[in-house]
């Protein structure tokens, strides 16, 4: 039997598996920890760093993966809604990071917190919600993560602070969850993530004094995708090196298109944080294949082909494909399923979004506060005066039949 | 039909699956576009459930998967694009990231990226198709390389609201020779229609070809420098084109022309510069006038015959010495005092509006006025008033009180003089006592530049109180310029 298949398995046309024959042999016999070496970290203020030999097994890398395709996928998918004017306003694609979110996440604990900017579909989808969720949300609809409200810039989950519309807001309210979390004596840390825009945000070094100061249990990391909107890192920052711009904060400089770097960075990190030793700087070297958001084409500040030449080299998922079916931790085909398991998912989820209604007017009244009675809302004239018909979303969802 | 897991399904998948496919019912096709069975039963049943791209494409001619991709929205505000060329032919492979066309908006041309990955099956626009509406059919992906071949006749069935407009291409070189009324080729296909307007005049005047002519333009278009090596090379001549003479709208309405007298276009002239370079201002008073027809009467009756004309001629020419300011002319941005009265007065003629000069009327009596004032009138009338008459003179009075009804009128300052005054008619009208008097409005129209409102006031209180106390005129009334304000101080 295992000859036949052996005979018969034909690799694609585009793969770099090298010996097929031998992998089906070696998957069989079951190896569960393959060793895998990342490229090495560059780290500021700090003697050791976190390992350059790191572990995968088989039931991570098929969740990596799946990870990555879907937040992919989801984020292609939103692009050509957008094109189909069905998304309207703003849409900022994650396209080339994934590596980053799903990598940060396979550190995190129960209790970690993230907080991040526009750039959030897919950690919105690590951190609970589902592909239909985030979709719908983006296109406004009631089966959207905040029932349609927001979009991108309001999307939240448990331990999920958004979502943040302006740029480096999300930095002094990264370092107060931190504080938050060492006020309670928690073993968390939060994540605090902005692109490199935002690293020459005056606010984030005056978080940056506070977290230090204090000891705050925050990881800031920047996801230098190389470009501010259209402005390329050298022509916006005096000094590049986003991981030693917290000057007294120690820093680290990680591949973002490897996850397993990734990974291992923000496992060290958080080892560190969690032991007091106070917060860290990250920058994560990672590239984004869209425009900054949909209005920008994405190549009159760089050109196609060097889009092409980061696809071809250092795209996040292929890298990670070929490891681990090279190592022999999964095959291609099993890859492929998941390929395929992952289009419909997101097929699925494009259709209800859609497809799916919107909440009525009355919602514009509801959550305003949490804890007072029923609000007057005055109108544009004195006779439109409201008297807030639900005082919460879930009120309203119950009055349409939705919950 | 069984799924057989493993690698082999490689093998009955590319070669035998899109052979067999249209045979295998729905349910069978279901089943395997959904997997694996250890998918969750929920998948299958919402995929069915709800109405699915592949749902649809199963219903027209059972064609095998494919995605199709409507012309996309790049820019928020585009309706219609235009497909200017396309990167892949069909049947090639198109990867993440990859370009399908470029699309020209109606802000940029812009590379569409394809929406996903496959082979590109079936192309519904050829390049060059202009205005497409967004969301129509322009292409159609498969994810097997062996669909491509069941789309070699797809058409899109839906009617599209708008019709597009048939591709013009430059491969139609009977429309360049066609008279210029008639339409010209604006778009085609790529690159061949990319020539600035010098080079596109070129082409209209010698009926040239885009594709004659060697190119040297970044973007492969043809420059001016091309055409005119091409025109040079071959000796061209411009082209004739017909032209249609403008036809002139037929003029309905019957009018006459009256062409201007040499006296009249004079008057026009100078009536304008004046209107435009003298700031005119107004002052009006009433003056009554019965004192003075009991006069003018009483007069008669010793056969002495005046008008009311004269009687305002006199006025003014002692209200001028009583108030020397409004005597003045402008010149070099100063108001000159003039040393004689001299009061020209306007007589309608047939050929126009003349002012024959009164010289020194203060000087003369009213008879003396009356006089003077007939003989001119008399040579005015028979053309035969000499240069000096006429020109020169300080001050103008304008009468058309004889023409009863006007009330009041307001006219234009002669250059070089600074004022006129406009005369209107008697109106008999009653006072508080409910007694009829007489009385009539003159308007003093002044240069506001050499003649302040205080003297152009003063002046007319003194005509009036002249007028309608003609016994004053002999005494020289107290005024109120002579009256010394410092005294108030």
């Amino acid at each position: 039997m295992l000859s036949v298949l052996s005979k018969g398995f034909k690799p694609a046309a585009n793969s770099t598996v090298a010996a097929a024959t031998t992998v089906t042999s070696t998957r069989l016999a079951s190896t569960n920890d393959v060793n895998f070496t990342v490229q090495s970290y560059k780290l500021h203020k700090l003697d050791n760093g976190p390992k350059t030999s790191v572990t995968l097994n088989r039931t991570d890398a098929l969740d990596f993966y799946r990870k990555m395709q879907v937040i992919r996928r989801m984020e292609s998918a939103a692009g050509n809604l957008y094109k189909e004017k069905k998304i309207r306003g703003f849409c900022h694609l994650y396209s080339g990071q994934e590596a980053c979110a799903v990598g940060m996440k396979a550190a995190m604990t129960e209790g970690d917190a993230v907080i991040t900017a526009y750039r959030c579909h897919g950690w919105t989808y690590l951190l609970g919600s589902t592909t239909t969720q985030i979709l719908a949300e983006l296109t406004g609809r009631i089966a959207g993560n905040v029932y349609g409200k927001g979009g991108s810039m309001h999307m939240y989950e448990k331990n999920f602070y958004g979502g943040n519309g302006i740029v480096g807001a999300q930095q002094p309210l990264g370092a107060g969850v931190a504080f938050a979390m060492k006020y309670r004596n928690q073993k968390n840390v939060c994540l605090t993530l902005y692109g490199d825009g935002a690293a020459n945000q005056g606010q984030l070094f005056e978080a940056t004094n506070m977290a230090k100061l204090w000891g705050l249990p925050v990881i800031f990391i920047c996801e230098n995708n190389g470009f501010g909107m259209g402005t390329p890192i050298e022509r916006a920052s005096a000094s590049t090196d986003y991981y030693t711009r917290g000057d007294y904060v120690p820093g680290i400089w990680v591949d973002g298109m490897d996850i397993l770097a990734v990974r291992e960075a923000l496992r060290w990190s958080k080892e560190y944080c969690d032991a007091g030793k106070g917060p860290l700087m990250l920058e994560m070297a990672t590239y984004r294949y869209h425009g900054h958001s949909m209005s920008d084409p994405g190549t009159s500040y760089r050109t196609r082909d060097e889009i092409q030449n980061v696809r071809k080299t250092r795209d996040p998922i292929t890298g990670f494909k070929d490891r681990v079916v090279t190592s022999g931790l999964v095959t291609e085909d099993e890859l492929k399923e998941i390929d395929k398991d992952v289009r419909k998912e997101v097929e699925e989820a494009v259709k209800i979004a859609t497809t799916d209604g919107v909440l009525p007017p009355e919602a514009l009244y509801a959550d305003i506060y949490a804890n007072t009675a029923t609000q007057e809302i005055r109108g544009a004239t004195i006779d439109e005066t409201v008297k807030q018909p639900f005082k919460t979303t879930t009120e309203v969802l119950k009055s349409i039949g939705r919950l | 039909m069984r799924r057989i897991p493993g690698p082999s399904i490689s093998l009955i998948s590319n070669a035998i699956l899109p052979r067999i496919r249209p045979c295998l019912s729905q349910i069978a096709i279901n089943r395997e576009l959904s997997g694996n069975a250890a998918l969750p039963h929920r998948t299958r049943t919402l995929h069915q459930k709800l109405e699915g791209k592949q749902m649809r494409n199963f219903s027209s001619a059972s064609l095998p998967t494919h995605i199709k991709v409507p012309l996309p929205a790049l820019s928020p505000t585009m309706e219609l694009g235009t497909i200017v060329a396309w990167h892949k032919k069909e049947g090639d492979q198109v990867a993440e990231g990859d370009l399908l066309c470029d699309i020209e908006t109606d802000k940029a041309t812009m590379g569409f990226e394809t929406p996903e990955e496959g082979y590109l099956a079936k192309i519904l626009f050829e390049a060059g198709t202009r205005d497409i509406p967004i969301g129509k059919l322009v292409c159609i992906i498969v994810s097997n390389k062996d669909d491509v071949a069941a789309f070699a006749s797809f058409k899109d069935e839906q009617t599209t609201p708008k019709t597009t407009t048939p591709p013009k291409t430059e491969a139609k070189p009977a429309e360049t020779k066609e008279p210029a009324a008639s339409q010209e080729t604006k778009h085609g296909a790529h690159n061949s229609e990319l020539m600035g307007p010098a080079v596109r005049l070129l082409f209209h005047h010698y009926g040239l070809k885009a594709e004659d002519i060697k190119r040297s333009g970044p973007k492969q278009n043809v420059l001016k420098e091309d055409a005119l090596a091409y025109i040079a090379s071959k000796k061209l001549q411009p082209i004739k084109r017909e032209t249609k003479p403008v036809q002139q709208a037929k003029d309905t309405t019957k009018y006459e022309d009256i062409p201007l007298t040499n006296i009249r276009s004079i008057i026009a002239k100078r009536l304008l510069q004046s209107k435009q370079t003298i700031p005119h201002e107004y002052l009006s008073i009433d003056i009554r006038s019965d004192k003075l027809n009991a006069l003018r009467r009483d007069l008669k009756n010793k056969k002495i015959a005046v008008s009311i004309n004269d009687f305002l001629v006199k006025g003014c020419a002692l209200g001028l010495r009583a108030v020397p300011e409004v005597n003045v002319q402008w010149s070099n941005q100063t108001s000159v005092l003039m040393q004689t009265v001299d009061i020209s007065i306007a007589v309608a003629t047939e050929t126009g509006l003349i002012t024959p000069i009164v010289f020194g009327a203060d000087r003369l009596g009213i008879m003396g006025i009356s006089e003077k004032t007939k003989e001119l009138a008399k040579k005015a009338k028979a053309n035969k008033l000499a240069p000096n008459e006429f020109q020169g003179g300080t001050f103008t009075i304008s009468n058309l009180g004889m023409f009863g009804s006007v009330t009041n009128f307001t006219a234009i300052i002669n250059p070089p003089q600074s004022a006129i005054l406009a005369v209107g008619g008697p109106r008999s009208e009653l006072d508080e006592e409910l007694n009829t008097f007489s009385r009539f409005a003159v308007t003093l129209c002044y240069d506001s530049r050499a003649i302040s409102a205080d003297s152009a006031k003063r002046f007319l209180a003194h005509l009036s109180q002249s007028l309608s106390d003609p016994e004053l005129m002999l005494v020289e009334p107290l005024l109120e310029s002579q009256f010394d304000f410092s005294k108030l101080l």
